[in-house]
């Protein structure tokens, strides 16, 4: 007997190594072909995330090695950074607006889009399309030229009514608007969600709320809404998310400064400003580090206040 | 409580005529079941009255009143689902109360018609559940209490049986009809068993692609059937049918001979048929009588005998290859193999002419 000859220790590695090497048989092609998203994900995403998380407690900019500063960088953040402070507020004002209006217009058009009107889906696939290009640069710069001074929208202003209009995305007072009015006009992507999520609530249930009296307004209120509860949940936080993100609309509208005044200033350019107009990359970490907390704060506000309006079809309460 | 009338009413979905102008009268407080195979237009009907889908044409009248423009929440009718279409994000008490909030009914009085709805129902213990929570027995029941607590003036029902097991089906059949004798209302009900249509029924409608069969009490069908359709439809096991030829008349008689069989002899009512015309005799499984060989009006072999206990069914293949269903009271003492001879008790069969339409005989 061979293994009565070896030492106890030297048993235990060999059946190691046999099973190791039975793991890896069985698995190890499967992890062969996962290997461009693990690259993907450890370099280019979980690393540098770990990155920014240290150098958020540095200063760097990259010419020279990261300096550790501790906490110095969130202490500038939270207490002396007042343009932080009005970006973050251009921000909250911009989700606060944005999100809503694009859930509402994105909510009505796939409640039109859901009946069965001749030629439905090219008009889906039409509507759609601003969505696909709404976060473009193309866009953004046709953006700029219609609400410009001379452009589209004050030439109709003064063929209608006969004012002559500001050069909206260069008024401090229009400038976050005209942007809102961008965000908006991309309703594409939840209008599809919305409209999947309305072929979901069964036609009988507006049948039997019908024969129960109710008018097309109650069953919106009492049957559409309330069914399509997780479904505008899981919009609400994508949405969020994104508004908190905004970034290349307020870049090409403001020419990359965030003006006038500030006024476009939003929270991801700023950061942006930041690590690659400033170098400051020590803060830009820091900075992005308290985007991600704060979007962490309103998901979780979202997720916990769930439970009182969004209705599941499988809870059993 | 209403009176319900259809003239004529045709309903086309695109190029298809589903509903081919059917007209009905239907008497307060009756309890009418439209029956008919799968496809006939049963539950469409049953939506142009709900007011769930637009005619293409003809009237439907509500105690004299026109109500064809009348939106479906505006009939006061009440409908209960084949799916139940309960509101899956609402209480029980929710959902029976959600027409009466509708229409703006006082809140105490709402709650006393849920109480007097769910001690009927006996959903009583159920009413802060969720649809999501209950069995489909008890779905049912809340689907039922959802149209009473309205009080509406006809009840429609779209086979709101189908989705339950045998027994479950039995026994909300019966509280169906307790519900109809106690309330006394206007009641349609659609399915395509026979048995709940035969067990509810004051008067049966019978659809068959899109058009009305005949109309009448479950036992008038099933004695007197307008036509073969009705005949086989009516009734389970259902009508035999056997192929036949006239023969010429002997005094008042009327003569047909069985394919496959011998003579029967009757006396037609009205007019006489053809030497030659092919009609078909249609008998019922009970209305066969064992006889000995030379009185058989037809002989075949037992291929299954089905023992039920209180009786027997037989299926007996005849000597053309036709097979004949043969209800016997009680338990017969037949295994498969054994010959039977066979005729029938008295004059309880049906002829059908060539159009399939019956030739009344005495």
């Amino acid at each position: 007997m061979e293994s009565t000859i070896k030492s106890p220790q030297e048993n235990e590695d060999h059946t190691w190594r046999v099973r190791l090497l039975k793991i890896w048989r069985r698995n190890g092609p499967g992890y062969l072909f996962l290997l461009p998203w693990l690259i993907g994900f450890f370099g280019l995403t979980l690393g540098p995330a770990i990155a920014s998380f240290y150098l958020s407690f540095t200063n760097y900019d990259l010419l020279e090695p990261a300096r550790w500063t501790g906490l110095s960088n969130y202490k500038f953040a939270f207490f002396n950074d007042a343009r932080l402070h009005k970006s973050l507020s251009v921000t909250f004002t911009y989700v606060m607006w944005s999100v809503p209006l694009r859930l509402s217009v994105a909510l009505a058009l796939a409640m039109v889009l859901d009946r069965s009107v001749r030629g439905v889906s090219f008009y889906r696939a039409t509507f759609y399309l601003p969505s696909l290009l709404g976060a473009s640069v193309a866009v953004s710069v046709l953006w700029r030229q219609i609400f410009g001074s001379e452009g589209l929208v004050n030439y109709l202003l003064l063929l209608t009514t006969g004012i002559t209009g500001p050069s909206w995305v260069t008024h401090p007072d229009y400038a976050l608007s005209t942007l809102i009015v961008l965000a908006v006009w991309q309703f594409g992507s939840p209008m599809i969600i919305f409209l999947a999520g309305l072929r979901q609530i069964p036609q009988d249930l507006y049948e039997a709320s019908s024969m129960d009296g109710a008018g097309s307004l109650r069953q919106f209120y009492r049957i559409t809404l309330p069914l399509l509860a997780p479904v505008i949940f899981f919009n609400l936080v994508l949405q969020t998310i994104e508004a908190f993100k905004t970034f290349t609309q307020a870049f090409i509208v403001s020419g990359g400064t965030g003006g006038p005044v500030d006024s476009t200033m939003f929270y991801s350019l700023y950061m942006y400003l930041e690590a690659f107009a400033n170098f400051r990359m020590g803060y830009a970490s820091a900075l992005a580090w308290i985007l991600m907390v704060i979007i962490g704060i309103f998901t979780s506000i979202a997720f916990l206040t769930s439970k009182y309006w969004v209705y599941y079809e499988d809870e059993r309460r | 409580m209403a009176r319900l009338e259809l003239k004529n009413v045709i309903k086309n979905f695109g190029s298809v005529e589903v509903i081919k102008g059917v007209d009905l009268a239907i008497g307060d407080g009756e309890f009418v079941v439209i029956v008919g195979p799968s496809g006939c237009g049963k539950s469409t009907l049953l939506r142009l009255i709900a007011g769930l889908e637009e005619m293409t044409s003809g009237a439907i009248l509500m105690d004299d009143e026109r109500v064809d423009d009348v939106p479906a929440a505006k009939r006061e009718l009440a409908m209960v689902f084949q799916s139940y279409a309960l509101y899956p994000h609402m209480t029980v008490r929710k959902n029976l109360s959600f027409g009466l909030e509708t229409m703006k009914v006082p809140k105490d009085e709402i709650e006393s018609l849920i109480t007097a709805a769910a001690e009927t129902l006996q959903i009583g213990a159920l009413l802060d559940r969720k649809p999501g929570q209950l069995s489909g027995g008890q779905c049912q029941r809340v689907a039922i209490g959802r149209a009473i607590v309205r009080n509406p003036k006809i009840f429609l029902f779209d086979e709101p049986l189908s989705n339950l097991d045998a027994e479950l089906r039995t026994q909300m059949r019966i509280e169906i009809n307790k519900l109809h004798q106690r309330l006394n209302a206007t009641m349609i009900f659609v399915t395509h068993d026979q048995t709940e249509a035969m067990t509810l029924a004051d008067r049966i409608v019978i659809l068959n692609g899109g058009k009305v069969e005949q109309v009448g009490t479950p036992l008038e069908l099933y004695n007197n059937p307008d036509n073969m359709f009705v005949g086989g439809f009516i009734g389970s096991p259902r009508m035999n049918f056997l192929p036949g030829v006239v023969l010429p008349e002997t005094g008042d008689n009327t003569r047909i001979k069985l394919v496959g069989g011998n003579e029967i002899h009757t006396k037609l009512s009205s007019d006489s048929l053809p030497e030659g015309a092919k009609v078909t005799i249609g008998v019922r499984p009970e209305s066969f009588v064992q006889v000995d060989a030379n009185r058989a009006l037809v002989t075949g072999e037992v291929q299954i005998a089905e023992h039920l206990g209180g009786e027997t069914f037989v299926y007996v293949s005849l000597t053309n290859g036709d097979t004949i269903t043969v209800g016997i009271k009680g338990q017969a003492k037949l295994v498969p193999g054994d010959e039977m001879h066979l005729a029938v008790a008295g004059s309880e069969f049906h002829i059908f002419g060539e159009d399939e339409k019956v030739i009344r005989h005495v």
